[in-house]
């Protein structure tokens, strides 16, 4: 019977088979992104799993991964965005963020979880959703956001990191076996997120589609 | 900071606190979305609305231009019928085939009445013409254009009218003028026709990127709210193509009460093509 925990790691899976179904209809650039994530995020997965069960330290994927999953997170966003002076606050903020996650793992003191890293990614990439949607706000309105995919992407994007974001900050802090029965929240977070993700990259194959529409009435 | 917090030997703190924040913080940024989404739909179908609203208005200054158009026609239709078809038809009269078995004083009293009528026709034609296009206009611009409509409408005896023009070394574009023209002739046809005025002045400036033109009169007139009424009703049809016009010209028109409130001022902004 597939727990909660396999449909979170295989929904990873869903954004990478709606990619592969629209292959020649994907032409947005944080789709890609998406999908490298997805891969990524699908692959670290099994490697914690089999690592476990081989009795191997899994600490070290986790720091890598909340590192790479900062910086594939910070691009989907800079590539959302449109104010000059969020992207370069972004750029300035992420090399700060990776050269602290770098340094961190180069001491090599692996505590169970890295809550501390976690959380300022939360924090961070939340707070830059928000400036995404602010834009959005202000920007004059030529059609519902809801029919954009960037707004999906963004979206799927702050569900997870608030579902995840005291669950990544206390998870340090808890005992084992307690924590154990918080993580399905993750779980849940993660399947929401990958829907959405895969929903974001649907939405940007009828983006295309509108758009070659429109060139082929000239 | 929550994660600079030591592990707790209680695990209850840490459980109620991270249960309540996840609750709270997943909450909140529900909240946001929804906000954003509603708001934002908001946004759109008001935006949507000025839009349509716009359309409209283009809509209602087109038919008016083409009613304008038909009107014009109509009117030109009506005059060559009306006037120069009876004065040619008669001058056919005096020509038939008959004419040449009358005697010589006849013919030439026919020939002399056909000559007279034949004249009457040109001027006729020709006032059909002027009246289309000035050849004031066409010929020496703008300013004597207006200075000739103005002595015109002096020379009528019930209002005096002037125009004084500071600022006009540069003209404006053949097209331009020709529009400018229009439209102060249907603003001083309104004029003449609905607000009893005494006297009409038309002055003329500029500045490096406009031409201004202003009308002042002592008669009844119109303020802007009540030419943007009148502009969006079914009435107004003169209106409609000042407004028409002076968009073409990508001008702006504004109608006002002195602050004296004794005269009515309309100027027209427009932009100098480079």
């Amino acid at each position: 019977m597939p727990e909660l925990s396999d449909f979170s790691v295989y929904s990873a899976l869903l954004p990478v088979l709606v990619v592969f179904i629209f292959l020649k209809k994907i032409k947005k650039r944080p789709v890609w992104v998406i999908c490298i994530y997805s891969i990524y995020s699908f692959i670290n997965d099994q490697l914690i799993i089999y690592r476990i069960a081989h009795d191997l330290p899994t600490k070290i994927l986790l720091y890598y991964f909340t590192l790479i999953e900062y910086l594939l997170f910070a691009i989907i966003v800079f590539q959302l965005l449109r104010s000059r002076i969020a992207k370069k606050a972004l750029i300035i903020i992420s090399v700060i963020f990776s050269v602290f996650c770098a340094y961190w793992i180069s001491l090599g003191n692996f505590t169970r979880f890295d809550s501390l890293q976690t959380s300022i990614e939360c924090i961070l990439i939340m707070v830059f959703c928000l400036i995404y949607l602010y834009e959005q706000l202000t920007k004059p309105q030529i059609e519902f956001i809801y029919n954009n995919y960037q707004f999906w992407v963004i979206i799927s994007l702050l569900i997870y990191l608030a579902g995840s974001f005291f669950l990544f900050a206390y998870a340090a802090d808890l005992p084992k076996a307690e924590s154990d029965h918080y993580w399905p929240i993750l779980y849940v977070c993660s399947i929401i997120k990958n829907i959405l993700f895969a929903v974001a990259i649907y939405i940007s194959t009828r983006q295309v589609d509108d758009e070659e529409h429109y060139e082929n009435q000239f | 900071m929550f994660f600079l917090q030591q592990p707790s030997t209680s695990s209850s703190g840490p459980q109620w606190a991270m249960l309540l924040g996840t609750v709270i913080v997943m909450s909140l940024v529900i909240a946001i979305i929804v906000f954003i989404v509603l708001y934002q739909q908001k946004i759109y179908r008001f935006n949507k609305r000025v839009l349509q609203l716009e359309e409209e208005k283009k809509q209602i200054l087109l038919h008016a231009s083409i009613r304008f158009q038909e009107e014009e026609r109509q009117r030109i239709a009506a005059d060559l019928h009306d006037d120069a078809g009876p004065l040619l038809a008669t001058v056919r009269l005096y020509l038939n085939e008959n004419m040449i078995n009358q005697d010589h004083a006849t013919q030439l009293q026919s020939i002399y009445n056909a000559k007279q009528i034949i004249d009457d026709t040109i001027r006729l034609i020709r006032n059909i013409s002027h009246s289309l296009m000035p050849p004031t206009l066409k010929n020496f611009g703008l300013e004597s254009a207006v200075n000739d409509l103005f002595q015109k409408i002096t020379g009528s005896g019930s209002i005096y009218a002037s125009a004084r023009f500071h600022d006009y070394k540069r003209r404006l574009t053949v097209e331009q003028e020709s529009l400018v023209f229009r439209v102060l002739q249907e603003l001083v046809n309104n004029i003449l026709k609905h607000s009893n005025a005494g006297f009409i002045h038309l002055t003329q400036n500029a500045n490096q990127d406009f031409m201004f033109f202003r009308l002042n009169h002592d008669g009844q007139g119109l303020t802007q709210p009540e030419f943007e009424r009148l502009n969006h009703s079914a009435l107004g049809l003169g209106l409609k193509n000042i407004a028409s016009r002076t968009e073409i010209l990508k001008g702006r028109i504004y109608f006002e009460l002195d602050s004296s409130g004794t005269y009515y001022k309309v100027t027209l902004e427009v932009p100098k093509i480079a």
